[in-house]
């Protein structure tokens, strides 16, 4: 644990952090630009007549003077950005005019995981067609028109859970009823086994790394997290060291990287209540280039599923028994999952679960960054929950 | 344990600050009002909560300056052991709530560092023995901070943690 002010960082204590922890450029820039601007002000409300003439300027800038933006109102999302809705009357290049449903998602002055708007804009882009995503119109990354980045993406229909189903607060605990999860749970595995299958050099993701078979993707991740436990957490944990240090010894090497998801579970998607057809995999911010092992693990932690009316079968996201969904993604993807590789995962997971649970949002709230500290306060209390977790898996060895 | 009172209490503040109260019915003048009541109460709790326990000390301080004079007055004696009481109690009261702080967090932060030089380090017998013992100390504390925030409703099991009051 740096001996620094974490949050006053000085350029030194910023500079130390780069040397010592190799990311990825663009995970370096915004984490470097998150701790440059920490000591500054924390989130300043700002009301939609705020946002909607930043997103005009944005668009205008795109696309000229010939639109109309009308219908503004704040959408309810998950625990990192705000998000906006609103109408687009537009003449798209090489189309007829139209008003188009559209979502501004803008990032607070910290999030909770502090991610690339840059690379969520790509990552969206390059899953148009493979599986069902929101179509992704402009990004401001650099908040030269918005109060903070964000990106303009196309407005699904769809629910991220039913109206008859019971969460806990970011989507977590959601107990759906067996004909929802009959549906539903082939989807979730089919759309991640899809991404999985995507050859990854085929994909136009300038801002992301695209590993080589072998250790580089995973040193990238345990670089990323653990500078960010570094930099946010207030009270270390023994067990978060220990976890630290088993993963950084028993790193599998990835055969065949693939994009990851980074944030796959219940909640993170848009179904139509209708037909219970999945609209939109939503909140790719934590997206990247790795072992396809991650993206399976993240689904399968125990914060995100629940047991089955039987009290006995666990499902994995709340969807799918956990057997059927290793055994239908390897039937799809054609991954073969290695148990050994899945359980070290299992641990990444948990570890990176508690740097955010403890770590950022204990320091987002405590610096007044978002726009819900009260919800980031709230968070830190499942942190206890999720090092029991992850103290299980390392007692496994 | 990261999450206390002073996190919780300025989170709540900012809450009701900017996004409940500008939304409550301005026509609705006794929710406006007992919401801006509500606001100071936390206020008022989040500016004396980390002085109540000098406070407290303070009190019982002066409350035996007070009893010991009273002493001579006092015809069937029971003062006299209850001002002793006190003055033990008082004697007894000697860290504050922030210097406990200060050495958790002090020695929370040395031992991590021991565990991952250690663990990067050391052979695999060393590797074992420091896995065992973080292992044992986290299972004793998780289960207490697991507690603590059982009322949040985390668990989905929660009778499988015990009460906070059979833990500290």
């Amino acid at each position: 644990m740096l001996e620094t002010d974490k949050d006053r960082p000085a350029p030194a204590a910023i500079a130390a952090l780069r040397a010592r922890f190799a990311c990825e450029p663009e995970i370096d820039r915004i984490l470097t630009r998150k701790l440059e601007q920490r000591a500054g002000p924390g989130y300043l409300h700002r009301d939609l007549a705020t946002l909607l003439a930043g997103s005009a300027a944005l668009i205008r800038e795109q696309v000229g003077d010939d639109f109309t933006i009308s219908d503004a109102r704040w959408l309810t999302g998950g625990a990192s950005k705000l998000q906006m809705a609103f109408t687009l009357g537009w003449t798209p290049p090489g189309e007829p005019r139209r008003n188009s449903a559209m979502v501004l998602r803008m990032q607070p002055a910290e999030s909770v995981v502090e991610s690339s708007r840059r690379r969520e804009y790509e990552v969206l882009a390059a899953m148009q067609g493979i599986v069902p995503v929101p179509p992704v119109y402009w990004v401001d990354d650099e908040a030269r028109h918005l109060p903070y980045p964000a990106i303009i993406y196309g407005f699904v229909d769809g629910v991220t859970k039913p109206r008859d189903a019971t969460s806990q607060a970011s989507g977590m605990g959601t107990q759906l009823a067996a004909h929802w999860r009959d549906s539903l749970g082939p989807q979730f595995v089919s759309a991640i086994a899809r991404v999985h299958r995507t050859d990854v050099a085929r994909l136009p993701l300038p801002s992301y790394e695209k590993h080589a078979p072998g250790l580089d993707c995973i040193e990238r991740t345990l670089n990323h997290w653990e500078r960010v436990w570094e930099e946010d957490a207030d009270e270390d944990v023994p067990l978060m060291r220990l976890a630290c240090a088993w993963l950084r010894r028993h790193r599998p090497a990835c055969a065949r990287p693939a994009l990851l998801h980074g944030d796959y579970r219940m909640g993170n998607f848009l179904f139509t209540e209708h037909d219970a057809r999945i609209t939109a995999i939503l909140d790719w911010e934590m997206a990247r280039i790795g072992d396809p092992h991650a993206d399976l693990a993240w689904a399968m932690n125990p914060a995100y599923g629940l047991r089955a009316e039987d009290g006995k079968t666990w499902l994995v996201a709340g969807l799918v028994p956990e057997r059927e969904f290793l055994a239908r993604y390897q039937d799809e993807s054609g991954v073969r999952v290695d148990p050994a590789t899945l359980h070290y995962y299992r641990v990444l997971c948990g570890w990176v679960q508690g740097v955010i649970a403890l770590g950022t949002a204990w320091r987002i709230a405590h610096n007044a960054k978002t726009h819900q500290d009260v919800l980031m306060a709230w968070i830190v209390g499942i942190g206890p929950k999720l090092l029991a977790e992850l103290r299980a898996l390392l007692a496994e060895g | 344990m990261q999450l206390r009172a002073d996190l919780q209490l300025a989170t709540a503040i900012r809450a009701l600050t900017e996004v409940v109260l500008p939304a409550v019915d301005a026509d609705n003048a006794l929710a406006v009002e007992q919401t801006q009541v509500v606001i100071g109460m936390l206020q008022l709790m989040a500016a004396r909560l980390p002085l109540q326990y000098r406070y407290d000390c303070d009190e019982l301080a002066r409350l035996l300056t007070l009893c010991r004079a009273l002493q001579p007055y006092d015809d069937d004696g029971g003062l006299a052991g209850a001002t002793h009481a006190g003055a033990e109690v008082l004697a007894r009261a000697r860290a504050t709530p922030q210097e406990i702080l200060d050495a958790i967090h002090g020695l929370r932060t040395l031992s991590g560092a021991v565990v991952s030089s250690a663990y990067r380090d050391g052979d695999d017998a060393a590797r074992a023995a420091l896995s065992a013992l973080v292992l044992t100390h986290a299972d004793e504390q998780l289960l207490r901070e697991r507690a603590w925030f059982a009322p949040q409703g985390w668990e989905l099991e929660p009778d499988g943690v015990p009460p906070l009051e059979d833990l500290v």
